[in-house]
């Protein structure tokens, strides 16, 4: 079913004719999240509909769908194109991994039960560099205020696993998420990350 | 003393959405036991009429105290003597406990020679949701200002004159900690906070989102700055703090971001504007928890709004726009005044990277008050 055009999706989901882009966007905007959901398992990004994929997702990541998990998690390396005013260059807020990669963000809202996908996506050799990045800074936005027990986790599962190649990702995923703790708590990241136990 | 006890148990395979739900006046040493492989068995039903279903073999249960929110005094024990059907491990409960407490109402109306009850929500971490906790609040109550509004201790006010006036109560309530530490905790339902805003120096070493500022922009440094990041441009760094009072005030308060106007200019020609638009930041560049990193009381907000044209040409694309900043608990409820600011930036992309331009006056800046969104801000 993925790869199907945009119109014929929403043909079958919610409407009986095709209707301009533009009014696919805005009848997906207050579709259920199921069918919100629906949508985003058929679809395949591209230029054409990028906004609209990025809508649903901010739309799934505000409603909490935890249902999305494993969509979302499939499409941490979707990067959203500029909408709105920032076709014009305007940027109101700093632009980080939550604002450009939607899919990081709805992860993050939706919360700790996203911990298993996106481990997933860390020890799967078929991930994106990106996906995995993306991974490590929601896993990190997850324990943002105990970064130290987040990568002690990480740790503990790159310890627990005995396939060299997916020991290989979560220390790779590991270290990179110490990047993601404050300057004041980077020595005791560091330690954490490097504790073998 | 009466106390009741609650048991529930929460049916695993179900994700915990469906509860079997046990109640039982207790008197003073006295215990209650339950069999939960004869419940089982049996297919006795709860008080709703629920009944667990006979292939249930694991799952969760929490013990409530009824009758007392604040200090629990009940003591759970297990005995494990038949494995056959189902699983079983020994283990120490930990305490749900209480890890916010709000008021009722913030504000309350009173009316003159009138009264109006208040009292305190106390935010369950276990339930995921605020509880009525007014009891344990009770005998605490003041009024700052007893000649506009009194209060007794249960929280009744009474309006005595036309104005306006702060009441405040504190109480304990258990903390949420692991076993054996079950602590009592002092929560004072009165929060409030000032928004100050830094626009120079870099990130407070406290603010929990310092790391993925420092990953948007390429540095930890506020004001004019060329980010380098992601989406490179030129920007405006800034940081909205709420302190908040009391400053060991333990929940949640979140800083939010509000465009009163604004217009964006591709040299003198406006192309663009919005006005009153809430702009609250992600959760990923602020730092909603008043004590993480030994911030004491304080909250943050990382903000830099600012340009980044497209492409290389000798146009000047400009934006001018007024704000407001506030705190707020979870809920909603606003617990600070405004802090009302205004940002210009002026850019240009050129072969070299951006450059700001400073043909207008005061311009690239940040401060607090407001600006014409003209293009040249008069």
């Amino acid at each position: 079913m993925r790869g199907l055009p945009i119109c014929s999706v929403l043909s079958m989901l919610l409407v009986s004719s095709c209707p301009a882009r533009g009014q696919e966007c805005e009848v997906l905007r207050t579709a259920t999240p199921d069918k919100q959901l629906s949508y985003l398992k058929a679809v395949k990004p591209n230029a054409g509909n990028a906004e609209c994929v990025a809508l649903v997702i901010q739309k799934l990541g505000t409603e909490k769908y935890s249902a999305a998990i494993d969509t979302l998690s499939g499409m941490l390396d979707f990067r959203r194109p500029p909408m709105g005013r920032e076709k014009q260059g305007l940027y109101l807020h700093a632009q980080g991994i939550w604002e450009i990669y939607p899919a990081a963000g709805a992860l993050a809202i939706i919360g700790t039960d996203s911990k298993p996908a996106l481990l997933a996506v860390m020890k799967s050799g078929t991930s994106s560099t990106i996906a995995r990045e993306n991974a490590v800074f929601v896993w990190m936005e997850l324990h943002k205020y105990e970064p130290v027990l987040g990568i002690s986790q990480l740790a503990r599962e790159e310890n627990e696993t005995n396939d060299p190649s997916i020991k290989s990702r979560l220390g790779w995923a590991t270290r990179q998420s110490v990047q993601w703790c404050n300057p004041a708590d980077q020595a005791e990241c560091r330690r954490a990350a490097a504790r073998n136990p | 003393m009466e106390r009741q006890e609650s048991l529930e148990e929460k049916d695993c395979m179900l994700q915990g959405t469906q509860k079997y739900q046990l109640q039982q006046t207790l008197q003073p040493d006295e215990q209650m036991w339950i069999d939960l492989g004869k419940l089982i068995r049996e297919h006795r039903p709860d008080k709703n009429g629920n009944a667990l279903p006979p292939d249930l073999t694991s799952g969760s249960y929490e013990l409530r105290d009824l009758s007392n929110n604040g200090v629990g005094a009940l003591f759970e024990g297990k005995i494990t003597y038949d494995k056959t059907y189902g699983h079983a491990a020994y283990g120490c409960a930990t305490c749900c406990g209480y890890n916010a407490a709000i008021g009722w109402y913030n504000p309350i109306s009173v009316p003159v020679l009138d009264t109006a009850e208040d009292g305190v929500w106390g935010y369950n971490v276990c339930e995921g949701d605020y509880e009525d906790t007014s009891t344990s609040f009770y005998y605490n109550w003041n009024s700052g200002s007893p000649s506009i509004v009194t209060v007794d201790s249960y929280g009744t006010h009474t309006g005595q004159s036309v104005g306006s006036a702060t009441s405040n109560t504190s109480g304990q309530l258990e903390s949420t900690a692991h076993y054996p530490i079950c602590p009592l905790k002092s929560f004072s339902p009165a929060v409030t906070a000032v928004v100050s805003q830094r626009t120079s120096g870099t990130v407070s070493s406290d603010d929990a989102a310092l790391s993925a500022y420092q990953s948007v922009e390429g540095s930890a440094n506020l004001g004019a700055i060329i980010g380098t990041g992601p989406v490179p441009g030129c920007f405006i760094g800034n940081e909205a703090i709420g302190t908040v009072t009391p400053s060991n005030y333990t929940g949640n308060v979140i800083m939010h971001r509000f465009i009163l106007n604004d217009a964006t200019y591709e040299n003198y020609t406006q192309i663009a504007g919005v006005t009153n638009e809430d702009d609250t930041s992600s959760p990923s560049l602020r730092d909603d928890n008043p004590q993480s990193g030994g911030a004491a009381g304080k909250v943050y907000d990382l903000d830099a709004p600012g340009q980044s044209p497209q492409q290389v040409d000798t146009n000047t694309y400009r934006y001018r726009g007024n704000f407001y900043a506030y705190a707020t608990l979870p809920d909603g409820t606003r617990i600070s005044p405004y802090y009302t600011y205004y940002v210009r930036v002026s850019c240009r992309k050129t072969p070299s990277g951006f450059q700001f331009i400073n043909d207008v006056s005061n311009d690239n800046k940040i401060a607090a008050g407001t600006t014409a969104i003209t293009w040249n801000a008069q």
